[in-house]
């Protein structure tokens, strides 16, 4: 990625949410800035899903399920944003610099109710990009008596960077708000790394583990 | 979200603007001419009052361009567009207009790039000295809220463990 942004055309944000959903009354749809098509899927049909799938299937393979579809999902969502974002900037979005790169998934995935990002590169020279998130919906409202994981953010990250990074990439969920942290965090690196760890260990622990792992990144 | 006429379009849903709106909407409507008359003058004196800010902020700032490449003519392009947000936002009368349309991407910019709060407070201070010394007096009244907002909401952000201005 380009360390300079000075000859980027001055556009600001392409997520600001006047510019960025448009409906069409006439016709009940809505569509992104791009002419994407946008759905709101309300909260109950989250927790309906979850619910369902666990009575169905029970809840490890559930869990399995739904980052599967997460992980496809955050493929296309990739390939999406890397089209209409390149469109809009007028400049590859694999060229932006990064900090750009970071504004634009963090402001992706907050005007989508996914909450507000935080993406920590300090240990990107291990192989690990961090990902901390604020008010993630999905474990607090999906089994908030059991202090569920955020399995579909996971899927979801996992997916979207293994396409941003041309390489598939693991996502292992750290910290989570559903279980009383004061936020999410997940850590995305190669899945060889994260293969006999389970998600829920504390941050910290899990971080400096995959620190001292010499398995290729 | 959304400016004073959207605001009172949903809160009058199912009646007629009440006596209060009717007046905020005159006023509103009373001060767009020099609300338009702000944005030119801003648009005028942009470019003198961006280069002045600069200026001062590489005899302050030294080693900034060492970390970055093209260090100066970003900053300088990430400046030109708070100014210009301020200015659209001045002209709707809607603070959170800039909070969307620019204010919170541009923060995670420079958080990303190691920039410090002080740097940017800094930046943004001085942006905005330069810019009231250029203004005419008029201008300034509508113009410098805005300013003075993205000083705040821009500057709001978390030290870098390893800064880089």
């Amino acid at each position: 990625m380009l360390g300079c942004s000075h000859d980027l055309p001055p556009r600001g944000n392409y997520f600001a949410w006047n510019a960025y959903v448009q409906q069409n009354l006439h016709a009940g749809t809505m569509f992104n800035r791009s002419g994407a098509p946008l759905l709101i899927v309300p909260d109950e049909c989250l927790v309906a899903v979850v619910r369902t799938l666990e009575e169905e299937w029970g809840e490890e393979q559930a869990t399995e399920i739904l980052r599967s579809i997460a992980t496809a999902w955050g493929r296309r969502a990739g390939e999406q944003l890397v089209q209409e974002v390149t469109a809009f900037y007028g400049r590859s979005f694999m060229d932006l610099p990064l900090a750009m790169v970071t504004a634009v998934l963090t402001e992706a995935f907050r005007h989508h109710g996914w909450g507000t990002f935080r993406l920590d590169f300090s240990r990107y020279v291990h192989g690990i990009v961090i990902v901390e998130v604020d008010n993630p919906l999905e474990g607090s409202i999906a089994r908030p008596d059991c202090g569920a994981l955020d399995h579909i953010l996971s899927g979801l990250l996992s997916g979207m960077w293994s396409y941003l990074a041309g390489r598939e990439l693991g996502c292992l969920q750290t910290d989570a708000r559903g279980r009383g942290a004061s936020v999410s965090r997940f850590i995305l690196t190669v899945p060889e790394r994260l293969m006999g760890r389970s998600a829920g260990l504390p941050h910290d622990e899990a971080l400096a583990e995959l620190c001292q792992c010499t398995t290729a990144s | 979200m959304g400016n004073l006429l959207q605001k009172l379009a949903v809160a009058a849903d199912g009646r007629y603007f009440t006596a209060d709106e009717q007046r905020q909407i005159r006023e509103y409507a009373e001060s767009l001419p020099a609300r338009l008359a702000a944005m030119h003058n801003l648009e005028q004196i942009e470019e003198a009052a961006l280069r002045s800010a600069i200026e001062e902020l590489q005899e302050h700032f030294p080693n900034f361009s060492r970390y970055h490449d093209q260090a100066w003519a970003r900053h300088f392009r990430d400046l030109q567009l708070v100014v210009r947000a301020a200015a659209v936002a001045m002209v709707l009368d809607d603070p959170q207009e800039m909070d969307d349309q620019l204010l919170f991407w541009l923060r995670t910019m420079f958080a990303a790039n190691n920039y410090t709060p002080a740097f940017v407070r800094e930046s943004l201070v001085r942006l905005g000295v330069a810019v009231r010394n250029r203004l005419e007096a008029d201008a300034t009244h509508w113009v410098m809220p805005y300013l003075d907002r993205a000083v705040q909401v821009l500057s709001e952000f978390p030290e870098p463990a390893t800064a880089a201005v």
